[in-house]
């Protein structure tokens, strides 16, 4: 029972999914910035951001609808650190059974989904189109990234364990492409895009909701990255898990660097027409055992 | 493919950013910072206080002082060009760190 | 099916300067744009008239920060043909070695914020680290970096001396290498290439109607430079304009990058066939014009064609009249977002470099019936005259 709970909040819970997750956005922008030539801020700023947040009001407008405001953090937020239980992280695993495969999936898709009905609920036009576009998105990358777990959860009995499955390269794109897109990771940061609609449906927030969406965002991309390394990566010990998520996390800031941003419509086809076919193509050969 | 190896180039060169107040910046010769006076060669010819864009300048004849409001400086040098004096006794100095707690501090006045 | 009104600034993170664009949006596509200027007046038009001739050339300079060599460079050449002087031969030279340099600077500014409007931050920082070398020869030449301050009636304020010329030799041969770097990076990178190519479309036709000025109409493949009149030192350098074809987003980039290859052209060949002479006339510090005598002055900005129009009224204008290029191209706007989705707003936007700092007028709202009006001069006058009439 305290094995439980030290599991369940300090490691491989929240704590670490607190502290690792941000500190992984801290590296991303470290890196990325040199990558960029400049300096960039110091790799704890995201924990600073964190906590200056938290100390801030909650401002809420005249359109919105209040219950929502505060709900859809915490959903988005509650759902992403659930996921954790699921993956075998470093070789702690918590729960464990046939087709936990389907719950993370389930799970992340709420996220994205409750976070999309926040930037409904603010009532800001930005922040409607930001919805629209992070529904779209929604629809777009997960017939791959589910394709892909599926590919890999056939062989494993659709339970998260470690398994190395680089010879199912479509399927690992897939999940990559899956995870910049469930992250609006550059190429892939359509919901959000800055330049065209502000902040998308997070225009509206501030103080501790915006922190906690924040907080849902770099667990998010812990977990994402985690199940990157056990799954696909096949990590069993802590070494192993270590070089294989920094490795990923590698990828994705390469990818942050060099792309420029897609319109919807773009990513919409290169899921469903490219890499959506590719992932099944996979797919059929692990149903049909040739590999 | 061009921007992926100069971003990888990049990630072990050190970042262009200068550190500024660490590392100051190299001021070319004739840069135009705050006016500074010569009190030994000024005639008080007024032509510098008259001919200012902004007139931040300001000059008593008689009890010979010299004036100027670093707020309403431009710092397009003007004043330089049209003194009369040889050698010429307003000039641009290599001073460019001018920030000040209150507006008063940017009133500057000499006397002779 | 509805459509909805997405208000795009005044207040937007794509904007740096504040202007209202109401767009009509259906679904993600934009069916019809307008514009609402008028955040950003500043009265320099009317200061010009209680200022002396030679003060006004600072004045004219904060018009716009970008390029305000080239609207003290504008603003000179119309007082010294009121005054029918003609500037030393070294002094046209070194006018347009600060009017290229400024416009590889703009160019590259614009440039620059399109690479950030399409989402790639990294081609925008490396973009703005190369034109700090502009901005620092700029230092090295005129003592500032971005208020030169370097023209004057009668010529211009310092000289070139060797060491410059060949620090400026120097720092110009890196940026054409990067100049075709970037060219290639526009042209080739199929990410970057997929958010330009075929955006904010202006056929040749529709240019001609609208005429805007600048990289803009060039791009879309009409010959229209005020250099090609060979104004100051142009004609001695062989200037050719730079066209385009097409007249979508990335034609205009890659006319930009063109024109700053040109650019660094002339400035070489500047350097080297920089005649010997004085670089300004004695021009006494009041000067008086005979009254009611007026000019028209024109140059080439980086966004295209800058007129000065200035009527005399003894020792100071009695009227300023500034037609900026941003002012004419604003037409084209309407044009070429319409049809396209909301993604593609910022870059077109970018893709035209706006400075609406320059371009902002006095608009009137009628409280009563909501309308709104531009207001000049004339009609002020008017307004005075059935008042007191």
């Amino acid at each position: 029972m305290f094995e439980m709970l030290f599991q369940a909040l300090v490691f491989p819970g929240f704590l670490a999914a607190f502290v690792i997750g941000f500190l992984y956005l801290g590296i991303m922008r470290k890196v990325a910035a040199h990558m960029q030539h400049r300096i960039g801020p110091p790799i704890w700023q995201p924990f600073l951001d964190f906590f200056k947040l938290l100390s801030k009001e909650n401002i809420q407008t005249k359109d919105s609808v209040g219950f929502l405001l505060t709900l859809c953090p915490i959903i988005s937020f509650a759902s992403v650190l659930t996921v954790i239980i699921f993956v075998p992280v470093a070789g702690f695993g918590m729960v464990s059974f046939q087709g936990s495969v389907f719950v993370v999936i389930y799970f992340l898709v709420m996220s994205s989904a409750f976070l999309a009905l926040a930037g409904f609920a603010t009532g800001n036009p930005f922040g409607s189109v930001g919805s629209i576009r992070e529904i779209t998105q929604l629809v777009s990358y997960e017939f791959p990234f589910v394709v892909s777990l599926i590919t890999i959860g056939y062989l494993t009995g659709f339970e998260i364990i470690p398994y190395f499955s680089l010879h199912f390269p479509f399927a690992f794109l897939a999940f990559l492409t899956g995870v910049l897109g469930k992250l609006s990771l550059p190429p892939f940061h359509i919901p959000e895009a800055e330049q065209e609609i502000v902040a998308g449906p997070l225009t509206e927030y501030s103080g501790p909701r915006l922190a906690m969406f924040e907080l849902a965002r770099a667990i998010g991309f812990w977990v994402l990255i985690s199940i990157g390394a056990v799954f696909f990566l096949g990590a069993g010990n802590i070494v192993m898990f270590a070089v294989n998520s920094l490795a990923l996390l590698f990828v994705l800031i390469i990818f942050r660097v060099v792309f420029a941003r897609l319109r919807i419509s773009n990513a919409f086809r290169l899921y469903w027409f490219i890499i959506g076919p590719l992932a099944v193509i996979d797919l059929v050969r692990a149903l049909v055992g040739f590999y | 493919m061009n921007l992926l190896a100069e971003a990888i180039k990049r990630v072990f060169s050190k970042p262009s950013t200068r550190k500024y107040p660490k590392e100051k910046p190299e001021i070319p010769k004739g840069f135009r910072g705050r006016v500074e006076w010569n009190k030994d060669t000024c005639i008080f010819c007024m032509l510098c206080a008259v001919n200012c864009p902004t007139n931040a300048i300001t000059i008593n004849k008689e009890e010979k002082t010299w004036s100027i409001d670093i707020g309403k400086c431009i710092f397009c040098g003007r004043c330089h060009d049209v003194c009369p004096t040889k050698p010429k006794s307003v000039n641009n100095s290599e001073r460019y760190e001018l920030a000040e707690y209150g507006k008063e501090k940017f009133n500057l006045s000499f006397n002779k | 099916m509805h459509d909805y009104l997405l208000p795009f600034g005044p207040q937007h993170p794509a904007l740096i300067e504040p202007v209202h664009i109401k767009l009509r949006v259906d679904g993600e596509t934009i069916v019809g744009s307008e514009l609402v200027l008028g955040y950003n007046h500043k009265g320099i038009e009317k200061s010009f008239e209680s200022r002396w001739w030679a003060k006004g050339v600072y004045l004219s300079q904060r018009i716009c920060g970008i390029c305000g060599a080239y609207h003290t460079s504008c603003y000179c050449q119309g007082i010294e043909s009121l005054m029918g002087i003609e500037i030393p031969d070294r002094a046209k030279y070194i006018r347009v070695l600060i009017s290229e340099l400024e416009r590889i600077h703009s160019h590259m500014l614009a440039l620059g914020i399109v690479a950030w409007e399409i989402g790639l931050d990294t081609l925008f920082h490396y973009i703005f680290r190369d034109r700090e070398l502009v901005m620092d020869l700029q230092e090295l030449l005129t003592g500032n970096r971005v208020h030169f301050a370097m023209n004057v009636i009668g010529g211009t304020r310092r000289d070139v001396n060797l060491e410059q010329t060949r620090k400026i030799e120097g720092s110009l041969e890196k940026l054409e290498e990067r100049f075709r770097y970037y060219m290639d990076i526009f042209k080739n990178d199929a990410s970057v290439r997929n958010r330009i190519k075929h955006v904010g479309h202006l056929s040749k036709k529709k240019a001609k109607e609208l005429n805007p000025v600048g990289p803009n109409i060039r791009a879309s493949g009409i010959d229209f430079d005020v250099r090609e009149t060979g104004y100051l030192a142009y004609k001695d350098l062989k200037f050719k304009a730079v066209t385009g074809e097409g007249g979508d987003v990335l034609e205009r980039c890659l006319v930009r990058w063109r024109e700053c290859s040109e650019s660094v052209r002339m400035i070489h060949e500047a350097l080297l066939t920089l005649p010997k002479s004085e670089i300004a006339l004695n021009v006494p510090p009041v000067i008086k014009i005979k009254e009611g005598l007026e000019t028209v002055s024109r140059v080439e900005a980086p966004r295209g064609e800058l007129i000065y129009y200035m009527k005399s009224g003894g020792d100071k204008p009695y009227r300023v009249k500034i037609r900026t290029p941003t002012y004419q191209t604003f037409h084209i706007l309407d044009e070429i977002i319409r049809g396209y989705g909301i993604p593609d707003v910022p870059t077109i936007l970018a893709s035209i470099d706006p400075c609406f700092s320059c371009t902002d007028r006095m608009t009137v709202v009628d409280v009563n019936t909501r309308k709104e009006k531009i207001v000049t001069k004339h009609d002020i006058l008017h307004m005075k005259e059935d008042r007191e009439g």
